[in-house]
């Protein structure tokens, strides 16, 4: 057929048909684009992950391609009911969408359409309205219903622009879904994660604490060491490493059970928990300490900062004597004890690992001493720091007990061999460790105040030794020297009191010579000199002792009333070998003559060091030479046979 | 003898007649709007009531009664009514034709069988125009009643065919004819301009790991063919079950447990559909 047998009613239909074609192709190039942009539906991040988020940008697809005078999305409740979910333009009309929707869901048609996957269109109680459903479902489940009014003949030619609804709700729906799923996913990874972190929090106690006393095991312990090794690399502080083991437990465990001695074990970490907590350092501060059960009935003490070791020491004999005690287990009495090894960071060892094997091995010799005690791996530690502490106590009552003695070591005419007189030399007669020379107590006297005490016990002593000398009363014909500390001579009144004293003995202050090294001298030479003056006043003789080895200047020797240069002894043993310490030792002699000041050489030990000391022109020396410190009784016979020293033959 | 020429030999059996004509191709035409497709409904007062009565039927379950076309047309939809009302048109016009050697009855009642259960599937597959697939269902076999009408007298020869051979019907066609009814339908509704869709699930409904453009489609036709074959719902002449493998199940993609849901749902309709559609 060719056109021209067209009817004009045939050409109007056809070209409505083009105008409905070329309509159709807009709205489904239009649709198309719409279509393309519901990707965005899905949120991707957890920020537009939300379900009010996805609702929003997926009526705003709607919105473009629905003339729509209203739309409202509901959505599918935890409790199988739906609730408005959002609504976008809501009216103040007495009957809105909402409303209509209501009488949808009491009429049935809402749940009707639920399972309808197209759009539905039912008529509005308005004149040419039509109300639209559709559901919002993914293929297995039902997440929503879509509502819209709009004006029917607008939706007349949206047939394509339904079929884009359907295809956009069901991606809602599984932007929703996935959204759902994705939270759910996130609680549960977030539980997970709680739990997980709980586990291995709880493993990782496990893993570091003895499950019976709950403190740090071995592994945590040497780990804690490590730590504190680290820190105090390059300080003065010390760490103390104390191991502790219950003497005899294993004979407990094999007669009373291992439950009884587990209670054991617990008892004594819990009063070792609380010794260690009240512990503190020398300037009140606590101790920084650790606690473990390195395993069976050995425990471990870490002590940190240590500033000296008598600090651990005190701590440790408080863990000895706290642990051995009578505890009640089970309703039996129960007699423990406690050996400890103590090995102490930098001394013995720099790694975890050395301190624990010597303290180890410290505690191996406890043992071995007879238990309930403690010992330092370093034996030096040992005498020195265990000592330091029991001479502490033992000092105290060493002067009412009468342990302190005086030896006396002659002063000789180099050119007679005559006694001219002796220094008293201050000894302590300690009942186990034998007879201490002062270097081992007086700084420790020093330190507790107690030197006063000790010098005018000396002084008393000397004087009292003096007077039953045979000459006494010949002119001071015999000269006895006392040493005078710097701390004594810090002394408000050392001056006065020893004045008191020699009255007291009635005693010549001439016949008492007072020795202050040349260093305590120059260490404050204003206090020197006026402490020398008043002294020098009550008639007693001074001397410089030590003298060349404390850089006194000519000046301040002038300005120093002494009668007495005292040579140092390491000039004196070099005398024979060394031509520079003659010549210093010399000068000395010269200058002591100049200054009108008597000259004595100590330390004299051979023949040869007092015949050059004579050609050099000093008169007056002492030293093993001649003779030994000796106890009074000895030197007392040595004036009363009125020797001549060297004795010979 | 090739489908073609088999088409060919009676163009009367190809096409409607009358206000059938009409409606159908109105239908067809894609320009068409609520109020053209309603008018071409009510140009035949049977095709108009039966709409109307499968629209307020079970089928929909609408909760409130349906009494115009035009609001079944908006409720349903336009294209789902299309659907709806081109099965009616094809039901009437088939129904008057007299075939020698089938239960016209037994056969409507297969195709019906098929077109709600194939309809159910979709439906549980939640898909969004289940309609086309009920008119997929129920055109599905057309293609045999064309053959049986063309060879009359004979088809006692392929029956026979089946009998000795103890082979499914459409196989025995193959052997006598050289194509299967299935053939003969995809033919039929290429020439109606159906949609390519209803094309292939027609020609492959009984080898549906075949379709290539639309897998699902097929595979749901065949295996409602398959069910309704089962459940003795009616019989288009075939007496074994017609196997569905695996694949094809797959393909649907619902649970086993499902179908028992999609059978029940079908059921419940299928006796009002007959009572509307084939009395």
């Amino acid at each position: 057929m060719s056109p021209s047998y067209k009817t004009p009613e045939e050409v109007n239909a056809l070209h409505e048909r083009i105008r409905f074609l070329e309509e159709a192709l807009e709205a489904n190039a239009y649709a198309m684009d719409v279509l393309a942009s519901t990707t965005a539906i899905f949120g991707d991040t957890d920020r537009n992950r939300s379900p009010e988020l996805i609702i929003q940008s997926s009526l705003e697809s709607i919105r473009r391609l629905l003339p729509a005078r209203d739309m409202a999305v509901y959505i599918l409740d935890g409790e199988s009911s739906f609730d408005l979910a959002y609504q976008q333009y809501p009216q103040d009309d007495a009957y809105d969408l909402a409303d209509a929707v209501e009488d949808l869901i009491q009429e049935g048609t809402f749940s009707w359409a639920l399972h309808q996957n197209h759009p539905v269109c039912l008529p509005s109680r308005f004149e040419g309205e039509s109300l639209l459903l559709h559901v919002i479902s993914t293929r297995t489940r039902i997440r929503g219903m879509f509502a819209a009014r709009f004006r029917q003949n607008e939706l007349q030619r949206h047939e394509m622009t339904l079929s884009t609804l359907t295809m956009v709700l069901f991606n809602t729906a599984y932007a929703l879904e996935s959204a759902d799923l994705f939270q759910m996913m996130e609680r549960r990874q977030k539980a997970l994660q709680r739990i997980t972190e709980h586990q291995s929090r709880e493993l990782l106690h496990h893993q570091s604490h003895d499950s019976l006393t709950n403190l740090p095991n071995r592994m945590l312990f040497s780990d804690r060491l490590s730590q504190a090794i680290e820190r105090h690399k390059g300080t003065d502080h010390h760490i103390a490493l104390i191991l502790l083991d219950l003497d005899n437990f294993k004979r407990l465990n094999d007669s009373l059970g291992h439950r009884a001695g587990d209670e054991l074990i617990r008892k004594v970490a819990q009063d070792l928990g609380r010794l260690l907590e009240r512990g503190r350092d020398r300037s009140g501060r606590p101790l920084r300490t650790t606690l473990s059960r390195l395993g069976g009935d050995e425990f471990g003490i870490l002590v940190e900062d240590l500033q000296g070791l008598e600090g651990c020491v005190r701590l440790v004999t408080d863990v000895v004597r706290t642990t051995a005690v009578e505890r009640t287990v089970f309703d039996r009495p129960v007699v423990t004890s406690a050996s400890c090894g103590i090995a102490v960071f930098p001394y013995d060892g720099d790694n975890a690992d050395l301190l624990l094997s010597n303290a180890d091995a410290a505690m191996y010799e406890a043992k071995q001493r007879g238990r309930n005690g403690f010992r330092f791996y370093t034996q030096d530690l040992n005498s020195r720091t265990f000592r330091h502490f029991e001479l502490e106590k033992e000092l105290g009552t060493a002067i009412e007990q009468e342990q302190l003695v005086v030896h006396y070591q002659p002063k000789v005419d180099l050119h007679t061999g005559d006694i001219l007189g002796a220094e008293a030399l201050i000894r302590w007669q300690h009942p186990k460790l034998g007879l201490l020379p002062p270097s081992h107590f007086i700084e420790l006297a020093e330190d507790m105040t107690l030197i006063e005490e000790i010098g005018e016990w000396v002084l008393r002593r000397v004087c009292r030794d003096l007077k039953t000398l045979p000459s006494p009363g010949e002119d001071c014909a015999l000269r006895l020297a006392v040493n005078v500390s710097a701390r004594q001579l810090r002394q408000p009144d050392l001056a006065g009191d020893f004045h008191a004293i020699l009255q007291a003995a009635r005693v010549a202050p001439e016949c008492i010579e007072l020795e202050l090294t040349e260093t305590t001298i120059m260490d404050d030479p204003k206090g020197a000199a006026r402490m020398f003056e008043r002294l020098r006043e009550i008639g007693m003789r001074l001397a410089v002792d030590d003298f060349g080895t404390g850089h006194a200047s000519l000046i301040q020797l002038k300005k120093l009333p002494a009668d007495t240069l005292k040579i140092d002894r390491s000039f004196v043993q070099d005398l024979e070998r060394s031509e520079s310490d003659a010549k210093i030792v010399k000068a000395i002699v010269k200058m002591a003559q100049t200054l009108g000041l008597n000259i004595i050489a100590e330390g004299v030990e051979t023949k040869r060091q007092a015949e050059i000391l004579r050609e050099f022109g000093c008169n007056e020396a002492q030293g093993y030479f001649f003779a030994r410190p000796m106890a009074f009784n000895d030197f007392r016979a040595l004036l009363q046979d009125r020797a001549r020293l060297p004795r010979t033959g | 003898m090739t489908v073609d020429e088999f088409l060919a030999e009676d163009g009367s059996l190809c096409s409607f007649s009358g206000s059938y004509n009409t409606i159908f191709t109105r239908l067809s035409d894609p320009t068409a709007n609520v109020a053209a497709i309603t008018e071409a409904v009510e140009l035949d007062p049977t095709i108009a009531a039966k709409t109307l009565k499968v629209a307020n039927s079970s089928l929909y379950g609408f909760p409130e009664p349906i009494d115009t076309l035009h609001r079944a047309v908006s409720i349903i939809g336009l294209q789902q009514m299309r659907q709806i009302v081109m099965s009616t048109v094809v039901i009437e016009h088939f129904r008057g034709v007299p075939v020698i050697g089938v239960d016209m009855e037994s056969f409507w009642r297969h195709s019906l069988a098929v077109g709600v259960l194939s309809r159910s599937i979709a439906r549980f597959r939640r898909e969004a125009n289940i309609e086309r697939l009920y008119l997929y269902g129920i055109m599905h076999d057309l293609g045999r009643l064309l053959m049986f009408l063309h060879l009359a007298s004979r088809t006692e020869e392929l029956i026979n065919i089946r009998e000795r051979e103890r082979m499914l019907l459409f196989e025995a066609e193959t052997e006598f004819l050289g194509f299967d009814h299935a053939d003969i339908g995809a033919e039929l509704l290429e020439s109606w301009s159906m949609s390519p869709a209803q094309v292939e699930a027609t020609r492959y409904h009984h080898a549906p790991t075949e379709a290539k453009a639309f897998p699902v489609e097929t595979a749901i036709v065949h295996v409602a063919d398959s069910i309704a074959n089962a459940l003795r719902l009616g019989s288009s002449g075939e007496r074994f079950v017609p196997p569905v493998e695996a694949e094809t199940f797959e393909r649907v993609g619902l649970e086993m447990e499902t179908y028992e849901a999609v059978i029940g749902d079908a059921r419940k309709q299928l006796g009002q559909m007959q009572a509307i559609l084939l009395d």
